[in-house]
Parts: C-alpha cells; structure tokens; sequence
C-alpha cells in the first residue's frame, strides 16, 4: 500500500518527484494513527483512482476530496509533505519527523528557500533572489 | 570561613561572562605572579550544556519551535520562562497586565537565542526627564558610555555600518565596528526602492522619504575571534547553528581558561547573600545545588549578574540590611507589535537573519513629549509570529490540492511580509517583581518571581499612530488582500527586553545603584545587566549590557586595586 500511498501523495501535493523515506516515515505515523480510516482512503484510491481513465486529480477530487471524512485525511497527507509535522488540533494526533525528513520537506522548496538552520549557503545570499 | 575567592559573580549570561573575562586576567597586591591572579567564582543557577549539534536537533525536533525549545530538559530545578504563565506568578486576567518576556537560565544565558541586534542608546535616552519629562535621568550621559560601546562592539563581535549611524540623533562614534555590515536583504532592497518613489508616504512625514537603515548585530559578517561567517540559518531565535551570532558562553570559556583562576559552577541557584555583621560588608553568599543541598561560599566583592527578573528576586530574598524600597520596581520591556501583508511582488522571505534593516525615524523627537518613541525593523522571516507559513497552508488546503495549491503556496508565501515596532515604555513606580508566595518542589523551595506589569497610556496610546505608519509602508508595496495590524490598538508581545529592576540613579532615595552600577548601600556589591537601566529608549538593550558590563569590570579593578 505504500506505492498508492506515494501515488496518492503526488496528486495532492503538486510534486511529482517524492522520495521514498519521507514516505515510509509519514506512512508509518497516519497508519498507525489513523488506523482503518487512512487504510480505507487507500482502498479507495487504488479501487476508483488509480490506473483508472481521466485526470488524476479530478478523480482525486470525484471521489476521495468530496467525502468529508477522506478530505480530512488528505489534508493530513498534504500537511505531513509539506511540514513534516501534524498537530492534534488538525489531524487528531501531534506527528514530528526526524531531522532529516524534517530538511526533506516540501515547504522549504515551495518558498525558495532552505530548512531552518540549514541553509547551506554563502554569506549574503540572501541580497540577491533565488536563482531558480 | 574560608575566603577561596575573591570575586564571586553570579549569572554565567553576557554580564557576569564579560565581566569574569576581563577580571580573568588581572592580578592583586600589585604583584603580577600567580597566586596574586584574582580567583573569581561564577555561579549558574541553571546548567552548562552547550553541545550544538544536540540542541539545533532538539529545536528541530520540537512541535513548538518556542524561544526556549532547544533547551528543554525533563528535570530543570532552575526553570526558565517560555511563556507568560508557566513559571511567573502573575494575573492571567488581562492582556496588558501581563509580562511576556523570557529568559534562559543556563551558562550563555539569553544570548542563546536572542536576536542579535546591537543598537546603541541615543544621547536623548540618558537625559528624557529634562528634555521630554520621561521618567528619570540617568547618572551617566552617551558621552561617559561611548568609549564602551566602542570596547563591547569589539569584545562581542558587531557587524555594522559606521558611516551611516555614525551622529545619528547626535550618537556620536569614536571607532568603526570591527566588521563591515551584515547584507541588506532581499526585501530591504525592494521596500528602500517602493519607499523612495512613494509620493504619500513623504508627504505623511515632513515630506521627508523613510529611509532603511542597516542594523548593526552581533553576528559575523567574516571570520571574527576564531567564529564563522553567518551563512544566513534563518534560526538564529533561538538558535545559531554555527556559532556566527555572539552568545555568552564565548566569554565564559575564555574566562575559565585553565591559565585563569576562574571557576564555574552551574546548576547552583542562589537564595541569597548575606553580610557580616562586624564588617556590614556583604561576605558570602549561599545557594541550593540540584541534589538541593545548601552551600555559602565568602569572597571580597560580589556582582549580581542573573537578569531584570532573576537579580531582584535574589536581593529580596536576602533581605539587606538598607531595605531599599527600588529594588524590584520600574519593570520595564520594549512592547512589540506586527504589520503583516502579501506583498504584490515577491520579497523572497525566509532567508538569511530574521532582519537585517530597520527605521530609526522615530526613535526620538520632541513628540516624546506625549507619545513614546519607536523603531521599526523589517523582516526576512515571513510573516513573523502573526502569519505563519503553517498557517498559510492551513488556510490554502482547505480548499485546494495538487499542483493549485502549490502554486498558490508559493504565491502567497514568497510575498509574504512583516513589519514589527518595538516602542517605548516609561518607569513605573508599580510594574515590581516581588517573592511569590508560592514555592514550587520544582524550584528547590525557592520562590517565583512575582510580577505586577502593566503598558500605561503614553505607550498605549501611541499604538494607533504606530500602526498607521506600518500600514503606510505597507501599502507601497501594493499589497495583495487585507494588511494585517495588532487585532486592537492595545495588543501587543513582549520583545524579551526585561529592564528596569535594579536602576541606576544619583542616590538611594531614587535609585538602587549608582552611576558604577555599585550598590548604593553595600560598596562591594554590584549589579550587571539591564536592571540598571533607569529607562530604556528604543534600543534592543544587550549592547549597552556589554558596555556596562566592562566599564563594572573597570570599576572592579580600582575599587580592588587590581593590575593588569
């Protein structure tokens, strides 16, 4: 299940080139929260997602964002992505990765800018806009 | 008892660790041998940790990433605050009766996680009664501290641009920062472009153009005193992960250099000192050690060093023979606020330090009169503690998904921006730490501090004109949806700034130290840190910390006829 849950993950953050130990750790922590509700939405996106006809995301959006209960769980998923946390108030559990997943998270790219307290730069870099 | 030590300094922050610097490395008896090297004995209530790597993995790790998230530990019989109600006894009843700032209690102090900026005070901040009626003068004036600064800009490492600030207000400087300026960002260069071409914005101030000024910090702009260049982090509250912003346990190490007779001892919170009664001198002073076992330990001259909050509470516990009515009294921070906007072009937040740049316009004026002063800096971290990007994505991902809601991320987040003013507050008589009457098993039976605070109306009603100039700059930068200012006009955060406790003043009647920053009742005791402060003005207040602080040292030497 961890390929649809990468799969999954790819058409509700935008980024297409995931990497797999992010994905093992945040599948790790929404399984074993989450329970049969997250085990559920990725029986649900293989059965009506997943190599079917159409556009991803508009099935996405068909048939797991239009149910209230797997819309939540895929704002998880987005929010684990892009911060490498999840919090009790949002996702009904508080989730930190480790550093090194935390450096991994998709918010940093989204900003143009780099992890804190690991910028990997030179001084005054921050003069001159991101080169990419 | 045994006198083991000569000086015994207690705090291992930026005060007490300047100071055993420089007393490291004088002699006594006018004979520069060995054994006549002054023994000094620093005392940390809190612990000696400063494993680097550890704790930026701590921070890292952390859910909340608070000031004092590096620090946490499981067992901490010296806690510090990182918030307003878990550690001060205080009303939690209303929002501006309460005292925000924190601390930490460990060798390094604050300097952890402060920010780093080193403003001087102007020359009208030592004299504000005279020319505007604010609170009380101070017994020295910019012209007795200036060589000072000058030393402390050196000792801690300022990067800083002399041309420009140089006669500022009139604050004269008498020598160049040790290292050129920290590079404006990014968003300075936009905003100084956007603020040089906006017409209304003249004409709302004297027709006169704002203009951004380059904030001098203690962060290294090149290689300074065997540290390295900031290569921009963007963590450096609470934590640098490289050692390129300043922070006290520099000195400390280089004040118990195995060549020196310095000793440190951490986790040993005081309780108090106390005076022989033959000699009416301060002789010892006594603490709890973790296990909480007691100790005394005697010396010739004592400096109190802990913090605004920290140091009284140590002095009302001793209950002195003097009982000077001011210790405790005149509490003071600098209250801050936001402005926050997405800007229309992006501004590419979110690197570098948390501010590089600031306008110092308002930082005094005959308008002190009736409203206070204040200083604005620009940010390079988003939208600071109003807008943060979680709470961007929070409100993005309700909606959207997939490559929409990246791009609108993006959007939102490489524009997003925050303007923050840090105002001035005057002395009152009634903003007091005092003992809590409830001690805590956490706190080995040693009491919490207290604290009655409130933002009295020349500083409240200031707010409105404050954030009519944010939204003002603001609004060059043609800002997409609605700005966001302090939700009312009396909001407002703590900046960390704990000032005013222990101040300086002309005689015991107005005053706890005097113009040395010695006790006006006890010659060998002396006070380090911004308790002294009579007022504070609207500078950020560590640099005049560390000028204070050599200048007691300097102090120390004569009064104890030393040599170096």
């Amino acid at each position: 299940m961890i390929e649809s849950f990468l799969e999954l993950s790819k058409i509700l953050t935008g980024f297409t080139d995931l990497k797999l130990k992010p994905a093992e750790v945040y599948y790790e922590a929404l399984s074993k929260n989450l329970k049969k509700d997250f085990t559920r939405l990725l029986s649900e996106y293989e059965k009506k997602v997943r190599n079917k006809k159409g556009s991803p995301d508009e099935l996405v959006r068909t048939h797991l964002w239009q149910d209230a209960n797997n819309k939540k769980i895929c704002q998880s998923i987005i929010r684990a992505w892009y911060s490498a946390s999840l919090s009790a108030a949002a996702d009904g559990f508080d989730f930190m990765a480790p550093t090194d997943v935390y450096y991994e998270a998709l918010i940093w790219k989204t900003v143009e800018a780099h992890p804190l307290a690991l910028s990997g730069g030179y001084f005054g870099y921050w003069r001159y806009a991101p080169e990419n | 008892m045994e006198k083991k030590y000569d000086v015994i300094i207690v705090g291992a922050g930026i005060s007490g660790g300047l100071i055993a610097s420089r007393l490291s490395k004088l002699y006594k008896n006018n004979q520069k041998s060995e054994k006549n090297k002054l023994r000094v004995l620093i005392l940390e209530a809190g612990e000696d940790r400063s494993n680097r790597p550890e704790l930026v993995e701590t921070y890292l790790n952390a859910a909340n990433k608070s000031p004092g998230s590096p620090y946490k530990i499981p067992v901490n019989m010296a806690p510090s605050p990182d918030g307003a109600n878990d550690y001060y006894d205080q009303s939690e009843a209303h929002d501006n009766n309460q005292f925000k700032s924190t601390y930490e209690r460990r060798v390094g102090g604050s300097t952890w996680h402060w920010l780093g900026n080193c403003p001087r005070l102007l020359p009208s901040d030592f004299k504000s009664n005279k020319l505007y009626g604010l609170g009380e003068d101070w017994p020295i004036t910019y012209d007795d501290l200036e060589p000072w600064y000058c030393e402390a800009e050196h000792e801690i490492g300022v990067s800083g641009d002399h041309d420009e600030l140089n006669h500022s207000f009139g604050a004269f400087r008498t020598r160049p920062f040790p290292m050129h300026r920290i590079w404006p960002s990014y968003s300075d260069i936009q905003i100084s472009k956007v603020l040089k071409n906006a017409d209304d914005t003249h004409k709302a101030y004297n027709d006169l153009p704002l203009v951004l000024v380059n904030t001098p910090q203690a962060r290294n702009s090149q290689p300074y005193n065997e540290r390295p260049v900031c290569t921009g982090n963007s963590s450096c509250v609470p934590i640098c992960p490289v050692g390129a912003k300043y922070d006290a346990t520099i000195h400390i190490e280089k004040a118990t250099d195995k060549k020196n007779r310095v000793d440190l001892i951490s986790k040993a919170v005081v309780t108090g000192i106390q005076v022989d009664p033959e000699t009416g001198k301060i002789a010892t002073v006594s603490y709890k050690s973790w296990d909480d076992k007691e100790h005394i330990v005697a010396a010739d001259l004592f400096v109190l060093a802990a913090n605004g909050i920290e140091t009284p509470k140590i002095l009302l516990m001793s209950r002195l023979p003097g009982n000077n009515d001011h210790i405790g009294r005149y509490l003071m921070d600098h209250p801050q606020g936001e402005g926050v906007c997405f800007s229309r072009e992006p501004l590419f937040p979110f690197r570098g330090p948390p501010t590089t740049s600031g306008i110092d316009k308002f930082r005094d004026g005959a308008f002190r009169k009736d409203s206070c002063a204040f200083r604005l800096s620009m940010g390079n971290d988003g939208g600071g503690r109003t807008l943060t990007s979680g709470a961007v994505l929070n409100e993005i991902v309700a909606d959207s998904f997939g490559s929409k809601l990246k791009s609108e991320l993006n959007q939102k987040l490489t524009r997003l921006f925050r303007i923050s003013f840090l105002a001035e507050m005057r002395p009152l008589y009634n903003n007091r730490v005092t003992l809590s009457p409830k001690t805590e098993k956490f706190t080995l039976g040693i009491p919490v501090p207290k604290i009655d605070f409130t933002v009295d109306g020349y500083t409240m009603n200031s707010f409105e004109k404050i954030s009519a100039v944010m939204q003002s700059i603001l609004k060059t930068l043609n800002p997409v949806g609605d700005i966001l200012l302090p939700n009312n006009q009396s909001e407002h955060k703590g900046a960390g700034h704990i000032m005013g406790t222990c101040r300086m003043g002309t005689n015991k009647t107005n005053s706890v130290v005097d113009r040395e920053c010695r006790s006006h009742e006890h010659p060998n005791l002396f006070i380090g840190g911004s308790s002294v402060f009579p007022t504070v003005g609207t500078a950020n207040p560590t640099l005049t910390v560390a000028a204070l602080s050599l200048r007691i040292a300097d102090s120390i030497k004569k009064q104890l006829k030393l040599i170096s």
